[in-house]
């Protein structure tokens, strides 16, 4: 047996999160110190002489990178936590569900084909469209009886990643082999060298739905008890499904324009913190933001270092390390054990 | 304070399966009220036109002076409750989370909850007899547990109206008459409306005081236990023979099904 965490209360609430929060900081600067060649924290910020080296790789090369991997860990974790709530299955993460995959071919579409348009909105806006739609198909496939079911759920997304990848396959062999290349490099799930102006965008495509899910947090709650229960305790569960759907495709197409898949993450981190601050969405879903941060920021760590002077992209190091772990969660499910 | 419930003329179908034909009933506050009738005569389906979960596709309910769909879905809730016939959580919570859910519609919307929610879950958990569960997890607990905490749960809302939906169809017959008489003695305590969906008439003849028969949608009869329990009503309703005869101890009626008697003993 699990030992309960205690009743969450606002001071609860305020003070997991603080230390959450500083753990999340402390890695984003430890995480930026780390990697193939040293970098000296003193020169880097010695202001007299601008553009040495160290200052070019800190801020140019590592911090960008490792900002882009937190906004993509967190609002992974934030949706996979919310997900899991909305679908009523402790199972659901966007790429095991084929949602990452949806809106993976949304922007592979975008690259693959080459629509003109500026980057940073073509490609995000495609993939959230994508995923959207994804999700809609997903829900309606998987509703039997009006209601989801959980099984049914896991099998439409192996066929939906399934479709997916053919999909890519298809856009990868039609184009030529150069964009071929860049897709597939992007596609395995990578935070190299990004602009801090996309930076930006996918920070606050990160930071304002996951903002608007921990919003809805309490009546995720409610909706643990069934749909019907939850409306008779007042909630309008049309609107928060909606929202939070909504909201969760939004962060599923910002992370996944930038990076590609990255696996596992909203199914690892919302797990873990779930066993160790108990089920409450009003904890959970801040919570798995943070956690989320803390965790891709140090897998990407990881995958530029373990190896060095090569780097494996960071979706392969967390699809490696996920995959067992959904295969455990899975076999203790079937047998009836707690979550 | 509690108010009226009054039914009238409602109908409802499922798409083109029509499942209730004008229904009428008014159930005074305070009163116990059973709903009965062969599976599929409609009654659990009137029971959510009564939670708002299903809106009547005719007719209309009013509690107290108002009509059921002018309440806003918080208001409805901190006057209705629902015990559904069983729980089943998705995720691990506590005894005490769930009850502290019941305290839904008196929150803000992002809010935590107090210490005026806290006394109001402890006093339900008391009353429910589940206090010492209280740190448990639901998932782990027997069928008869749960249901006392789900009651637990339906209390914290403070409903004048509580809702229950075959309630006791998973239990052995020790927590049969343990939820009854726990949901009775809060009717009693607190003048809490009763309307209770369920299906076996013995229960109804001991704890309720009106009681409607539905078949096919329809009203058949309704009124005092007393009267509504007779041998030919309920032939009408089931199709099936009983002996009707008034129990020593308990006072109250008791329906035992006969074996294949064509016409019932003069």
């Amino acid at each position: 047996m699990i030992v309960r965490p205690p009743r969450l209360t606002r001071e609860r609430a305020r003070r997991v999160l603080t230390l959450l929060a500083c753990c999340a900081a402390c890695s984003v600067v430890g995480a930026s110190l780390v990697g193939g060649v040293h970098v000296d924290l003193g020169r880097a910020l010695d202001v007299s002489r601008p553009d040495n080296p160290d200052f070019v790789i800190l801020f140019r090369s590592r911090l960008p990178r490792v900002l882009l991997g937190a906004a993509v860990g967190g609002g992974l974790a934030a949706a996979g936590a919310a997900l899991q709530a909305l679908l009523r299955n402790p199972l659901a993460s966007p790429d095991v569900i084929g949602i990452s995959g949806g809106a993976s071919v949304g922007a592979i579409c975008v690259l693959g084909l080459g629509v003109r348009g500026p980057a940073w909105i073509v490609v995000p806006g495609a993939a959230f469209l994508a995923s959207v739609a994804t999700l809609a198909v997903i829900v309606r496939l998987s509703t039997v009886h009006g209601r989801l079911n959980p099984y049914s759920l896991l099998l439409v997304g192996v066929i939906v990643n399934t479709i997916a990848a053919a999909a890519i396959m298809l856009v990868t062999t039609l184009v030529d082999s150069l964009r071929a290349q860049g897709v597939m490099i992007w596609l395995s799930g990578s935070l190299a060298q990004r602009p801090y102006s996309l930076v930006a965008v996918v920070s606050l495509m990160s930071i304002v739905p996951a903002a608007v899910l921990w919003s809805q947090s309490h009546a995720l709650n409610l909706l643990a008890l069934g749909e019907e229960t939850a409306t008779q305790l007042g909630t309008d569960v049309g609107r928060v499904r909606r929202v939070s759907f909504l909201a969760s495709a939004l962060l599923v197409g910002a992370a996944v324009s930038v990076s590609g898949v990255i696996g596992f993450v909203g199914l690892i981190v919302p797990h873990c913190l779930r066993l160790a601050l108990g089920s409450d969405q009003r904890l959970l879903v801040p919570a798995s933001f943070l956690g989320g941060v803390v965790f891709l920021v140090w897998a990407d760590a990881a995958a530029r270092t373990v190896m060095a002077p090569t780097e494996i992209p960071v979706g392969v190091l967390t699809a490696l390390c996920g995959g067992p772990f959904f295969i455990v969660l899975l076999r203790r499910q079937e047998q009836g054990r707690d979550l | 304070m509690s108010a009226p419930l009054r039914i009238e003329g409602v109908g409802f179908a499922y798409r083109e399966r029509q499942v209730l034909h004008d229904v009428s009933l008014e159930i005074a506050p305070g009163q116990r009220f059973g709903l009965l009738g062969p599976t599929g005569s409609g009654k659990s389906t009137l029971l959510r036109l009564l939670s708002r979960v299903l809106r009547p596709a005719s007719g209309r309910i009013r509690l107290g002076d108002r009509d059921l769909a002018a309440y806003s879905a918080r208001d409805l809730a901190r006057r209705i409750a629902v015990v559904p016939q069983e729980t089943a959580l998705d995720f691990p919570f506590s005894v005490l989370e769930v009850v502290l859910m019941g305290r839904a519609p008196h929150l803000g919307g992002f809010g935590f909850e107090g210490d005026r929610d806290l006394a109001a879950a402890s006093l339900a958990m008391a009353r429910t007899g589940v206090s010492e569960l209280a740190e448990r997890f639901f998932h782990e607990l027997s069928g008869g547990e749960k249901q006392r905490v789900v009651i637990a749960r339906a209390l914290a809302q403070e409903p004048e109206l509580l809702l229950l939906d075959e309630p006791t169809t998973f239990l052995d017959i020790r927590h049969v008459v343990e939820i009854f008489e726990l949901v009775c003695g809060l009717s009693a305590e607190r003048g809490i409306t009763l309307v209770v969906v369920l299906h076996d008439l013995n229960l109804a003849a001991l704890y309720l005081d009106r009681l409607a028969f539905l078949k096919s949608g329809r009203v058949v009869a309704s009124g005092d236990a007393e009267q509504v329990l007779d041998y030919r009503t309920i032939r009408a309703v089931y199709e099936t023979d009983v002996y009707v005869h008034r129990n020593d101890l308990t006072g109250k009626l008791n329906v035992l099904p006969l074996r294949s008697v064509k016409t019932p003993p003069s």
